[in-house]
Protein backbone atom coordinates (compact mmCIF):
# COMPACT_ATOMS: atom_id res chain seq x y z
CA UNK A 1 0.00 0.00 0.00
CA UNK A 2 2.93 2.36 0.83
CA UNK A 3 4.69 2.51 -2.60
CA UNK A 4 0.36 3.28 -4.01
CA UNK A 5 0.14 6.14 -1.76
CA UNK A 6 3.55 7.67 -2.62
CA UNK A 7 2.72 7.46 -6.23
CA UNK A 8 -0.45 9.22 -6.02
CA UNK A 9 1.65 12.04 -3.86
CA UNK A 10 3.87 12.22 -6.78
CA UNK A 11 1.74 12.68 -9.89
CA UNK A 12 -0.33 15.50 -7.93
CA UNK A 13 3.03 17.49 -7.74
CA UNK A 14 2.90 18.02 -11.89
CA UNK A 15 5.55 19.70 -14.13
CA UNK A 16 8.27 21.10 -12.22
CA UNK A 17 8.96 25.08 -11.53
CA UNK A 18 12.05 24.94 -13.74
CA UNK A 19 10.26 22.79 -16.44
CA UNK A 20 7.39 25.34 -16.75
CA UNK A 21 9.51 28.28 -16.76
CA UNK A 22 11.88 26.39 -19.44
CA UNK A 23 8.56 25.69 -21.50
CA UNK A 24 7.27 29.17 -21.28
CA UNK A 25 10.37 30.56 -22.58
CA UNK A 26 10.87 28.15 -25.29
CA UNK A 27 7.15 28.24 -26.68
CA UNK A 28 7.84 32.77 -26.66
CA UNK A 29 10.71 32.45 -27.83
CA UNK A 30 9.58 30.00 -31.10
CA UNK A 31 6.34 32.37 -31.40
CA UNK A 32 8.58 35.27 -31.23
CA UNK A 33 11.00 33.70 -34.51
CA UNK A 34 7.20 33.02 -36.25
CA UNK A 35 5.74 36.43 -35.90
CA UNK A 36 9.69 38.06 -37.24
CA UNK A 37 10.18 35.96 -40.25
CA UNK A 38 6.43 36.83 -40.68
CA UNK A 39 6.78 40.31 -40.64
CA UNK A 40 10.25 41.51 -41.31
CA UNK A 41 9.39 41.92 -44.54
CA UNK A 42 7.08 44.74 -43.86
CA UNK A 43 9.56 46.67 -41.82
CA UNK A 44 10.03 49.77 -44.06
CA UNK A 45 13.58 50.83 -45.81
CA UNK A 46 14.67 53.92 -47.04
CA UNK A 47 13.55 55.23 -50.70
CA UNK A 48 15.97 55.10 -53.27
CA UNK A 49 15.52 58.81 -54.10
CA UNK A 50 18.51 61.59 -54.97
CA UNK A 51 19.19 64.16 -52.25
CA UNK A 52 17.07 67.01 -52.31
CA UNK A 53 18.29 69.92 -54.63
CA UNK A 54 19.51 67.41 -57.73
CA UNK A 55 19.08 69.19 -60.73
CA UNK A 56 19.75 70.02 -64.47
CA UNK A 57 18.66 72.36 -66.80
CA UNK A 58 19.09 73.24 -70.30
CA UNK A 59 20.92 76.38 -70.58
CA UNK A 60 20.72 77.05 -74.66
CA UNK A 61 20.43 75.01 -77.58
CA UNK A 62 21.14 75.46 -81.21
CA UNK A 63 18.77 74.23 -83.97
CA UNK A 64 18.17 75.56 -87.18
CA UNK A 65 14.74 74.13 -88.50
CA UNK A 66 16.39 74.49 -92.47
CA UNK A 67 18.54 72.15 -91.25
CA UNK A 68 16.88 70.36 -88.80
CA UNK A 69 19.57 67.01 -88.53
CA UNK A 70 21.47 68.04 -85.32
CA UNK A 71 20.43 69.82 -82.35
CA UNK A 72 22.93 71.00 -79.76
CA UNK A 73 22.04 71.12 -76.17
CA UNK A 74 24.25 72.61 -73.53
CA UNK A 75 23.39 71.10 -69.67
CA UNK A 76 24.49 72.69 -66.50
CA UNK A 77 23.75 71.35 -62.90
CA UNK A 78 22.13 74.16 -61.09
CA UNK A 79 21.15 71.58 -58.33
CA UNK A 80 23.73 71.21 -55.26
CA UNK A 81 24.28 68.18 -56.54
CA UNK A 82 26.61 66.35 -58.39
CA UNK A 83 24.76 63.90 -61.13
CA UNK A 84 26.10 61.30 -63.74
CA UNK A 85 23.78 62.33 -66.40
CA UNK A 86 20.23 62.95 -67.62
CA UNK A 87 17.07 61.41 -68.75
CA UNK A 88 16.06 62.92 -72.20
CA UNK A 89 13.15 63.22 -73.68
CA UNK A 90 11.74 65.30 -77.10
CA UNK A 91 7.97 66.35 -77.77
CA UNK A 92 7.29 66.59 -81.58
CA UNK A 93 3.75 67.96 -80.45
CA UNK A 94 2.32 71.29 -78.84
CA UNK A 95 -0.65 69.29 -77.98
CA UNK A 96 1.39 66.74 -75.53
CA UNK A 97 2.26 67.67 -71.89
CA UNK A 98 4.55 64.48 -72.02
CA UNK A 99 7.26 64.32 -74.50
CA UNK A 100 7.34 60.69 -75.46
CA UNK A 101 10.66 60.54 -78.44
CA UNK A 102 13.63 59.10 -75.95
CA UNK A 103 16.25 61.25 -77.27
CA UNK A 104 19.14 59.05 -75.69
CA UNK A 105 18.53 56.68 -78.67
CA UNK A 106 19.79 59.90 -80.53
CA UNK A 107 22.66 61.00 -78.77
CA UNK A 108 25.92 61.27 -81.39
CA UNK A 109 28.58 60.00 -78.71
CA UNK A 110 31.95 62.07 -78.03
CA UNK A 111 33.73 63.30 -75.24
CA UNK A 112 33.15 60.52 -73.01
CA UNK A 113 29.49 60.92 -72.99
CA UNK A 114 27.34 57.09 -73.62
CA UNK A 115 23.88 56.16 -73.34
CA UNK A 116 23.17 53.50 -70.44
CA UNK A 117 19.80 52.21 -69.55
CA UNK A 118 17.78 54.78 -71.61
CA UNK A 119 19.60 57.82 -69.83
CA UNK A 120 22.95 59.87 -71.17
CA UNK A 121 25.98 59.46 -68.92
CA UNK A 122 28.42 62.31 -68.75
CA UNK A 123 31.32 60.40 -66.84
CA UNK A 124 31.26 56.94 -66.67
CA UNK A 125 29.17 53.74 -65.45
CA UNK A 126 29.51 54.97 -61.78
CA UNK A 127 30.56 58.06 -60.84
CA UNK A 128 28.59 61.60 -60.46
CA UNK A 129 31.30 63.20 -62.51
CA UNK A 130 28.56 66.21 -63.48
CA UNK A 131 29.52 68.82 -60.65
CA UNK A 132 27.50 71.78 -60.04
CA UNK A 133 27.80 74.22 -62.29
CA UNK A 134 29.40 72.33 -64.57
CA UNK A 135 28.41 72.90 -67.89
CA UNK A 136 28.63 70.24 -71.03
CA UNK A 137 27.37 70.04 -75.02
CA UNK A 138 25.87 67.25 -76.15
CA UNK A 139 24.34 65.98 -79.80
CA UNK A 140 21.53 64.77 -81.28
CA UNK A 141 20.57 63.61 -84.51
CA UNK A 142 16.90 64.56 -85.12
CA UNK A 143 16.75 64.35 -88.71
CA UNK A 144 13.94 61.94 -88.29
CA UNK A 145 11.96 64.19 -86.09
CA UNK A 146 10.06 66.57 -87.61
CA UNK A 147 9.03 69.92 -85.81
CA UNK A 148 10.69 69.75 -82.71
CA UNK A 149 8.52 70.94 -80.29
CA UNK A 150 10.09 70.66 -76.90
CA UNK A 151 12.38 68.69 -74.49
CA UNK A 152 12.59 66.92 -71.30
CA UNK A 153 15.18 66.57 -69.30
CA UNK A 154 15.78 64.98 -65.74
CA UNK A 155 18.53 64.05 -63.85
CA UNK A 156 19.73 60.70 -62.46
CA UNK A 157 22.67 59.69 -60.34
CA UNK A 158 24.81 56.77 -58.97
CA UNK A 159 23.92 56.08 -55.50
CA UNK A 160 24.77 53.56 -52.56
CA UNK A 161 22.14 51.59 -51.57
CA UNK A 162 22.57 48.52 -49.03
CA UNK A 163 25.99 48.40 -50.14
CA UNK A 164 25.37 48.53 -53.61
CA UNK A 165 25.77 51.19 -56.10
CA UNK A 166 22.41 51.60 -58.07
CA UNK A 167 21.31 53.96 -60.57
CA UNK A 168 18.91 56.34 -59.72
CA UNK A 169 16.07 58.51 -61.47
CA UNK A 170 16.33 61.86 -60.14
CA UNK A 171 12.30 61.77 -60.82
CA UNK A 172 9.58 64.63 -61.24
CA UNK A 173 11.54 66.92 -58.39
CA UNK A 174 14.77 67.24 -61.43
CA UNK A 175 12.95 67.81 -64.34
CA UNK A 176 13.34 70.38 -66.58
CA UNK A 177 11.35 71.33 -70.05
CA UNK A 178 12.67 73.42 -72.42
CA UNK A 179 10.10 74.60 -75.55
CA UNK A 180 12.09 74.34 -79.02
CA UNK A 181 11.76 77.41 -81.18
CA UNK A 182 13.86 77.64 -84.61
CA UNK A 183 16.93 79.72 -84.75
CA UNK A 184 16.70 81.20 -88.09
CA UNK B 1 -25.50 -1.56 -18.50
CA UNK B 2 -25.27 1.05 -15.95
CA UNK B 3 -22.13 -0.15 -15.00
CA UNK B 4 -20.49 -0.04 -18.65
CA UNK B 5 -21.53 4.23 -18.96
CA UNK B 6 -20.08 4.99 -15.64
CA UNK B 7 -16.49 3.34 -16.74
CA UNK B 8 -16.56 5.52 -19.85
CA UNK B 9 -13.41 5.12 -22.42
CA UNK B 10 -10.68 3.27 -21.75
CA UNK B 11 -7.85 5.65 -21.15
CA UNK B 12 -6.16 4.12 -24.11
CA UNK B 13 -8.40 5.24 -26.45
CA UNK B 14 -8.81 8.74 -24.98
CA UNK B 15 -4.51 8.99 -25.23
CA UNK B 16 -5.11 8.25 -28.78
CA UNK B 17 -8.11 10.60 -29.42
CA UNK B 18 -6.21 12.97 -27.39
CA UNK B 19 -2.75 12.50 -29.62
CA UNK B 20 -4.63 12.72 -32.80
CA UNK B 21 -6.43 15.67 -32.31
CA UNK B 22 -3.19 17.53 -30.67
CA UNK B 23 -1.54 15.98 -34.48
CA UNK B 24 -4.66 17.45 -36.61
CA UNK B 25 -4.44 20.58 -34.85
CA UNK B 26 -0.69 20.88 -35.20
CA UNK B 27 -1.29 19.94 -38.61
CA UNK B 28 -3.95 22.91 -39.43
CA UNK B 29 -1.80 25.64 -37.81
CA UNK B 30 1.26 24.62 -39.99
CA UNK B 31 -0.59 24.52 -42.81
CA UNK B 32 -2.40 28.55 -42.39
CA UNK B 33 1.42 29.69 -41.44
CA UNK B 34 2.81 28.24 -44.34
CA UNK B 35 0.12 29.89 -46.44
CA UNK B 36 0.98 33.22 -44.59
CA UNK B 37 4.51 32.49 -45.61
CA UNK B 38 4.18 31.86 -49.33
CA UNK B 39 1.92 34.96 -49.75
CA UNK B 40 4.56 37.39 -48.98
CA UNK B 41 6.02 39.06 -51.97
CA UNK B 42 8.96 41.37 -51.43
CA UNK B 43 10.29 44.22 -53.88
CA UNK B 44 14.03 45.44 -53.27
CA UNK B 45 14.48 43.31 -50.01
CA UNK B 46 10.90 44.78 -48.86
CA UNK B 47 7.25 43.81 -48.85
CA UNK B 48 6.11 44.74 -52.38
CA UNK B 49 2.77 46.17 -50.59
CA UNK B 50 5.88 48.91 -49.54
CA UNK B 51 7.54 49.30 -53.03
CA UNK B 52 4.01 50.36 -54.28
CA UNK B 53 4.01 53.71 -52.16
CA UNK B 54 7.59 54.40 -54.03
CA UNK B 55 5.98 53.58 -57.69
CA UNK B 56 6.24 57.72 -59.43
CA UNK B 57 4.29 57.86 -62.86
CA UNK B 58 2.74 60.50 -64.54
CA UNK B 59 0.45 59.84 -67.49
CA UNK B 60 -1.79 61.73 -69.53
CA UNK B 61 -4.56 60.64 -72.96
CA UNK B 62 -4.94 62.78 -75.71
CA UNK B 63 -6.31 62.20 -78.99
CA UNK B 64 -6.86 58.07 -78.63
CA UNK B 65 -3.17 57.96 -77.28
CA UNK B 66 -2.24 56.99 -73.76
CA UNK B 67 1.25 58.51 -72.82
CA UNK B 68 3.05 56.78 -69.34
CA UNK B 69 6.20 58.14 -67.79
CA UNK B 70 8.04 56.28 -65.40
CA UNK B 71 9.33 58.93 -62.79
CA UNK B 72 10.69 56.75 -60.35
CA UNK B 73 12.86 54.22 -59.29
CA UNK B 74 10.87 51.22 -59.08
CA UNK B 75 10.14 48.88 -62.79
CA UNK B 76 6.53 48.81 -63.23
CA UNK B 77 5.86 45.31 -64.99
CA UNK B 78 2.41 46.17 -66.42
CA UNK B 79 -0.64 48.60 -66.21
CA UNK B 80 -4.26 47.41 -65.27
CA UNK B 81 -6.77 49.88 -66.81
CA UNK B 82 -10.02 50.40 -65.74
CA UNK B 83 -12.63 52.56 -68.43
CA UNK B 84 -15.84 54.25 -66.54
CA UNK B 85 -18.44 55.04 -69.07
CA UNK B 86 -22.03 56.16 -68.73
CA UNK B 87 -22.80 53.36 -65.82
CA UNK B 88 -20.28 50.79 -67.28
CA UNK B 89 -17.47 49.52 -66.29
CA UNK B 90 -14.14 47.10 -68.13
CA UNK B 91 -11.04 46.32 -66.75
CA UNK B 92 -8.12 45.62 -69.37
CA UNK B 93 -4.40 44.70 -68.98
CA UNK B 94 -2.40 47.30 -70.72
CA UNK B 95 -0.07 44.49 -72.45
CA UNK B 96 -2.25 41.48 -73.10
CA UNK B 97 -5.79 43.76 -74.15
CA UNK B 98 -4.64 46.88 -75.32
CA UNK B 99 -1.13 47.56 -76.36
CA UNK B 100 0.94 44.55 -77.00
CA UNK B 101 3.81 46.46 -77.39
CA UNK B 102 4.47 47.15 -73.95
CA UNK B 103 7.88 46.13 -72.72
CA UNK B 104 8.31 42.77 -71.69
CA UNK B 105 9.95 43.38 -68.71
CA UNK B 106 8.07 46.05 -67.99
CA UNK B 107 8.69 50.17 -68.39
CA UNK B 108 12.16 50.84 -66.66
CA UNK B 109 13.21 54.10 -64.17
CA UNK B 110 13.18 57.09 -67.05
CA UNK B 111 11.36 55.04 -70.00
CA UNK B 112 8.34 56.51 -71.42
CA UNK B 113 5.45 54.48 -73.15
CA UNK B 114 2.93 55.81 -75.53
CA UNK B 115 0.22 53.43 -77.67
CA UNK B 116 -3.04 54.14 -79.21
CA UNK B 117 -6.06 52.68 -77.30
CA UNK B 118 -8.71 54.91 -78.33
CA UNK B 119 -10.47 52.08 -80.35
CA UNK B 120 -11.16 49.59 -77.30
CA UNK B 121 -11.50 52.84 -74.88
CA UNK B 122 -14.57 53.49 -77.04
CA UNK B 123 -16.51 56.43 -75.49
CA UNK B 124 -14.74 55.98 -71.53
CA UNK B 125 -15.16 59.08 -69.47
CA UNK B 126 -12.21 58.72 -67.21
CA UNK B 127 -9.53 55.85 -67.09
CA UNK B 128 -8.31 54.75 -64.03
CA UNK B 129 -4.16 53.27 -64.42
CA UNK B 130 -2.98 51.02 -61.55
CA UNK B 131 0.47 49.67 -61.08
CA UNK B 132 1.49 46.09 -61.57
CA UNK B 133 4.52 45.22 -60.05
CA UNK B 134 7.20 41.89 -60.18
CA UNK B 135 8.02 40.80 -57.25
CA UNK B 136 9.54 38.03 -55.87
CA UNK B 137 8.02 34.97 -52.92
CA UNK B 138 8.95 31.26 -51.99
CA UNK B 139 7.43 30.25 -55.28
CA UNK B 140 9.17 32.60 -57.63
CA UNK B 141 8.73 35.52 -59.60
CA UNK B 142 5.32 36.69 -58.62
CA UNK B 143 3.16 39.88 -59.80
CA UNK B 144 1.40 42.20 -57.15
CA UNK B 145 -1.29 44.93 -58.55
CA UNK B 146 -0.54 47.89 -56.32
CA UNK B 147 -4.53 48.06 -55.08
CA UNK B 148 -5.72 51.44 -53.18
CA UNK B 149 -6.12 55.16 -54.50
CA UNK B 150 -3.37 56.57 -53.39
CA UNK B 151 -1.41 54.40 -56.26
CA UNK B 152 -3.35 54.67 -59.41
CA UNK B 153 -3.98 57.83 -61.48
CA UNK B 154 -6.78 58.89 -62.78
CA UNK B 155 -7.49 60.63 -66.38
CA UNK B 156 -10.99 61.94 -67.15
CA UNK B 157 -11.25 62.02 -70.72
Amino acid sequence: MLPQTRKKRLSKRGVSVVIGYVLLVSVAVVLGGVMYAWMKSYVPKESLDCPEGSALSIKSYVYNCSDPSKINLTIVNNGRFAAAGYFIHASNSTDEALATIDLSEKLIPGGGVIKYGGAVLLGGTNNNTFKPNDETTNSFDVIALTGLASIEISAVRWQNYENKLRFVNCGKESMFKETINCQN
Amino acid sequence: MKRVLRKGISPVIATVLLVAIVIIIAFIVFLWFKAMGEEVITKFGKNVELSCGDVEFLAEYSNGELIISNTGNVPIFGIKVTAEGAGSEKNYDLKNNLAPEWPDLGLNPGGIFSADIETEIGSAEKIILTPVLMGTSDRGERIYICKGDMYTSEIII
